[in-house]
């Protein structure tokens, strides 16, 4: 075999070892200008890393109790998280805050020497008018808020705090022609919203507002020659959308209307295999965020030697059957 | 942590004195991470130099949002003088004037944080949170100035996303902050009247200035219907609006017919106007036969189309002629048997032939789907 086949070869195959190493290596890089200028992700960050080694099957390649530490260092005492130490509450890390709880097993750590579950319910902040959720006291809205509200409020079995139908009907509103939705009503359809709004009316058991066979063609129609997925029409390629996009496809139950062999190998070759990392196109810088995404994209299309995840949660599905179990599968009107 | 698009360098060992040179930045800006919160533990929102450390950060790291809220919470505690309802009550306690100049002041305040947030986007279009912050500093100039002053500064904006989606036509902060403008605008809290037209020339520009504008064909899509209901239009209003609006779309595809976003839009619009996917919505009174008669004229426009060329990646149209087929076929059943182009099978068999992903699942269903609605109509 040729020297440059033998890489090709080499490459097209999962890069686990790297991949654990690499995440492994993410908070020692103090040294580093950039890793100071990202710490407004530093909660996101490790909800990312440890969700992707879970997917990796290395769960414990992180300290448990460092994890869960430092994401209890980060509550303020609305019940709200922030990036970090003195960073500001946010649906976006109260988010990730729960969804770790959730992954370690670790509610009763919340309830131990943190505020407590309830607390961190009642700290999203619904409209009472419209039904959609702001992200922080200062009042922007986007529906992504919305669906990690569901999302948390779910997992904590806290979903009769808010009003189900009003979000329902602020989601459907966001609906356009194409079948997909935006950041608001009448905003333009994008595969990362889509994810959010059809994840959300799946929690909220409402998959009948969604118009399936459009949003389904619109979805598969995001896969490009290359095999990789853009996130709206005529843009670029992106390992990302291969979450977005997928997970949107699988909760309408269509993902075998892409091409499945073409997105692996995309995926495939977006990864360093040398130091670990997936990156948004071949040959890019690596980061956390494309390294998760690659691999949940990876696991939708079962892909072998990886856990399965969950299209709603983006966490593995043994997390989200072990959490709901214990709620009993939240039955909703 | 987000890289888009970067290439991917070799780890090459830095020299030491590049290691030093990021560590003396690094305690730079930790420095003044320590400042700022030192300041903020103590309450020190009112002091100028507070205000100076979020404007330092922030240049430095945009995506710093807790700084953006000490920001405000500076603005609110020492920077800006008045609200509206202050200056009310001060007008009856006679002191017009100076309620005046204070309202002059903040005016001045606020226009300086446009400026400043203004130099960040040019080099963060996409980051949320200057655009967040940007849109407080609009809510205050309604809160705090008079009522023309800020007319006139949303009105600003206005041209400000202009510019902005003129270097990137798709940039959707852009499109979205547009769209809370006009919002906004249309409230009796500024201009109090219906800015429908002006946008929907708006998106005509767009289109004119590239046709495969996707973010402005959807935002038309959204446009339209209002268009409709405020001219009040009658039939004849509506077909008038669908002929220079068919006419349109199909000049786009004539100049770009493997463009993605130009066939999304003409299946919406023809089925919008067809009443294909529900009650029709542009002209509601369309009599069957001029239905069948104008997706006669399209499924001709379109077969003229893919005779004057070879397109062997291209599945839009084709997706376009199955829909149309369908629709003659519920209108007149009859019409499938009289020519073979007439079946929508026919031209599944072409997106068969042509989709290069070869998504062979996604057919089969759609074949299924097919004759399923073949089936029910021959039935009724």
């Amino acid at each position: 075999m040729a020297k440059s086949e033998e890489k090709e070869e080499k490459e097209l195959e999962l890069a686990t070892d790297q991949h654990v190493k690499y995440i492994q290596s993410l908070d020692t890089r103090k040294d580093q200008y950039d890793y100071w200028l990202t710490e407004h992700l530093r909660l996101n960050g490790l909800y990312w890393g440890l969700t992707a080694l879970h997917l990796l099957k290395h769960p414990d390649a992180l300290p448990r109790d460092e994890a869960i530490n430092f994401v209890l260092s980060c509550q303020h005492e609305s019940g709200g998280f922030g990036a970090a130490p003195n960073h500001d509450a946010h649906m976006l890390y109260t988010v990730s805050a729960v969804q770790i709880f959730a992954l370690l097993d670790a509610f009763d750590e919340l309830e131990k020497r943190g505020t407590g579950k309830l607390k961190v319910a009642q700290s999203g902040l619904q409209n009472q008018e419209k039904g959609s959720f702001a992200g922080d006291e200062w009042g922007e809205e986007d529906t992504r808020f919305l669906y990690g509200a569901l999302n948390a409020l779910s997992l904590l079995d806290m979903l009769h705090l808010v009003d189900i139908d009003k979000a329902v009907n602020h989601v459907h509103a966001c609906a356009n022609f194409d079948g997909g939705y935006g950041v608001n009503p009448g905003d333009e359809s994008h595969s990362g919203q889509i994810f959010t709004c059809v994840a959300a009316l799946t929690i909220a058991k409402r998959q009948d507002l969604i118009n399936q066979e459009k949003l389904g063609g619109w979805l598969c129609e995001r896969q490009l020659e290359n095999g990789g997925l853009n996130g709206r029409p005529e843009k670029k390629e992106d390992v990302c959308y291969s979450w977005w996009v997928l997970s949107s496809l699988s909760m309408i139950d269509r993902t075998h209307w892409i091409n499945r062999d073409k997105l692996i190998k995309f995926i495939l070759e977006c990864q360093d295999t040398d130091n670990g990392g997936i990156s948004d196109r071949p040959g890019n810088m690596v980061d956390v965020w494309h390294t998760l995404f690659g691999l949940t994209g990876l696991s939708l299309l079962g892909y072998p030697g990886l856990d399965d995840i969950d299209p709603v949660y983006c966490l593995p599905k043994s997390t989200v059957e072990r959490v709901l179990g214990k709620s009993k599968q939240q039955s909703l009107p | 942590m987000e890289h888009h698009g970067k290439k991917r360098e070799a780890p090459t060992a830095r020299t030491e004195e590049q290691r030093k040179k990021e560590l003396q930045k690094i305690k730079v800006y930790r420095e003044l991470e320590d400042e700022l919160r030192e300041r903020v533990a103590r309450g020190a929102f009112n002091e100028r130099r507070t205000f100076e450390c979020t404007k330092d950060l922030l240049k430095a790291n945009p995506e710093y949002y807790t700084v953006w809220n000490l920001r405000r919470r500076c603005m609110m505690a020492g920077v800006l003088t008045s609200t509206a309802e202050e200056e009310e009550e001060e007008e009856k306690g006679k002191e017009e004037a100076a309620a005046a100049s204070r309202a002059q002041i903040d005016d001045s305040y606020l226009s300086e944080e446009l400026e400043f947030t203004l130099k960040l986007l040019k080099k963060f279009p996409k980051c949320y949170w200057i655009w967040n912050y940007r849109k407080w500093i609009l809510e205050q100039y309604i809160l705090r100035v008079p009522k023309a002053a800020a007319c006139g500064a949303w009105r600003n904006e206005l041209a400000y996303t202009q510019k902005v989606l003129y270097q990137d036509h798709r940039n959707f902060h852009a499109w979205g902050y547009r769209r809370y403008l006009v919002a906004k605008l249309e409230t009796p809290a500024l201009l109090g009247q219906s800015l429908v037209e002006d946008e929907f020339i708006y998106t005509t520009r767009m289109i004119e200035l590239e046709l495969s504008n996707f973010s402005a064909w959807h935002y038309r899509s959204r446009l339209m219907f209002r268009v409709l209901e405020e001219r009040k239009a009658d039939d004849k209003v509506r077909a008038e609006f669908f002929q220079a609006e068919r006419e349109l779309i199909q000049d786009a595809i004539n100049c770009g017919i493997e463009d993605q976003s130009l066939w999304y839009y003409y299946r919406f619009f023809m089925a919008q106007a067809l009443g294909s996917e529900g009650r029709p919505t542009i002209i509601p009174n369309m009599p069957a036969e001029e239905k069948i008669r104008i997706i006669e004229e399209e499924i001709d426009w379109v077969e003229d189309m893919l005779m004057d060329g070879s397109y062997p990646n291209l599945i839009y149209p084709y997706e376009a002629m199955v829909e149309h087929t369908l629709a003659l076929f519920k209108l007149q059943p009859s019409a499938k048997d009289v020519r073979e182009q007439n079946n929508p099978k026919y031209w599944l068999v072409k997106i068969r032939e042509n989709e290069k992903n070869k998504n062979t699942k996604r057919w089969d269903e759609l074949e299924r789907n097919i004759e399923r609605q073949l089936a029910t109509e021959s039935n009724e």
